[in-house]
């Protein structure tokens, strides 16, 4: 196996990849074990994922799947995000961001997994609709869903630097 | 919306940059899976030499006296078949459950037949005989001719009675199968009954 080749891998991805999974637990701490769990399954696949046009996307979907099944499989997102205060406090003047976060936590995790997919990996709705193996339509449809939810937030933004 | 993709990116950034990942432990925890599994399959194949050897006497017939209410007598080779399947023949898709059918074969009863499967799995030389219109309950256990052995094939009738010694080999076929004597004419299934389940039409004229 090569193990600098996906050394390099990981140090490219990993810290990205658990910005992006953090959104869909709303714990840092929890993205970052469902990326670690990505990576170890990955491990005994690189030589094979390795010559995909995209691993990193193989990756990807592996760790949005670990965090809808975690998810499913308890509350151990809401006891999380409960916790989440505790570990991070937000700074006031990031409190934007805190409302954001909160705003999203507040979706449920189907339409969050479009709107992450979509807005922060860059994935146009027919991707978006690839892997998550759901329907164009259903995409477009969570998304503007979402972008009620979350215009909340902008504005409770737009009225602060007002 | 342009606000809410910059922000969303913005976050997943700073926790990005929040984030701090063990490349070294990842591996080791690829490497201690691999290892479990490995000595799991190891546990499991061990399990499975032990349950054959255990298995294997049981079902090996301890003489070669003739089984009590065999219509084919069990040292004795039946006569040679009036018509058979030598090559192998197509598996075609019938009915539910994923059952899957032999191409159809006539022949007398007390004659031999040969059935042969393209998948050339390893299976028990044993089948089922039942008949095409009641297919539930099996009238005989063929037990095909095993290289060696001169009172195979041979059929048994069951009765219900346990204690029906059959013998434990294996092959991937052909199975030259013997229809018990004095069947009367008509259609009968033949089915494997080890490994996938597959049946042929049998017709005795």
């Amino acid at each position: 196996m090569e193990t600098e080749g996906l050394r390099e891998f990981y140090s490219a991805h990993q810290p990205r990849l658990v910005g992006v999974i953090s959104l869909l637990t709303g714990s840092r701490a929890e993205a970052e074990d469902i990326v670690q769990e990505a990576f170890v399954r990955l491990v005994p696949r690189w030589e094979k994922v390795s010559r995909y046009e995209a691993p990193e996307a193989w990756v990807r979907l592996v760790a949005v799947r670990l965090a809808a099944n975690r998810h499913r499989d308890g509350n151990r997102f809401t006891q999380l995000f409960h916790r989440l205060p505790a570990e991070h406090v937000p700074d006031p003047a990031d409190r934007y961001a805190g409302d954001l976060e909160q705003a999203l936590a507040g979706l449920p995790m189907p339409t969050r997994q479009v709107v992450v997919l979509h807005y922060v990996c860059d994935l146009s709705v027919a991707q978006v609709a690839d892997t998550l193996g759901i329907a164009e339509g259903t995409v477009k449809s969570r998304l503007s869903r979402a972008r009620d939810t979350l215009s909340d937030s902008l504005l409770l933004r737009s009225d602060d630097h007002a | 919306m342009p606000d809410l993709q910059e922000d969303l990116q913005a976050l997943a950034d700073r926790r990005a940059a929040e984030s701090a990942g063990d490349f070294d432990s990842v591996l080791t925890t690829a490497k201690t899976r691999k290892r479990r599994r490995t000595a799991g399959l190891t546990v499991i194949g061990a399990a499975a030499v032990v349950g054959a050897v255990a298995i294997v006497p049981t079902l090996r017939p301890a003489t070669n006296t003739p089984v009590a209410d065999s219509p084919v007598p069990t040292n004795k080779v039946a006569p040679p078949s009036v018509e058979s399947v030598t090559s192998a023949p197509p598996l075609q898709k019938a009915g539910a459950l994923g059952l899957k059918s032999l191409k159809s074969v006539t022949t007398l009863a007390g004659g031999e037949f040969v059935a042969s499967f393209p998948d050339k799995q390893v299976r028990a030389v044993t089948f089922s005989l039942s008949s095409a219109s009641k297919p539930e309950v099996a009238l005989y256990t063929l037990v095909a001719k095993v290289p060696g052995d001169p009172t195979t094939p041979y059929a048994i009738r069951m009765t219900g009675e346990a204690g029906i010694a059959i013998p434990s080999y294996s092959g991937a076929g052909p199975y030259t199968l013997a229809m018990p004597k004095g069947l009367p004419s008509g259609s009968y299934r033949v089915c494997t009954l080890s490994g996938s389940l597959l049946c042929g039409l049998v017709t005795v004229s």
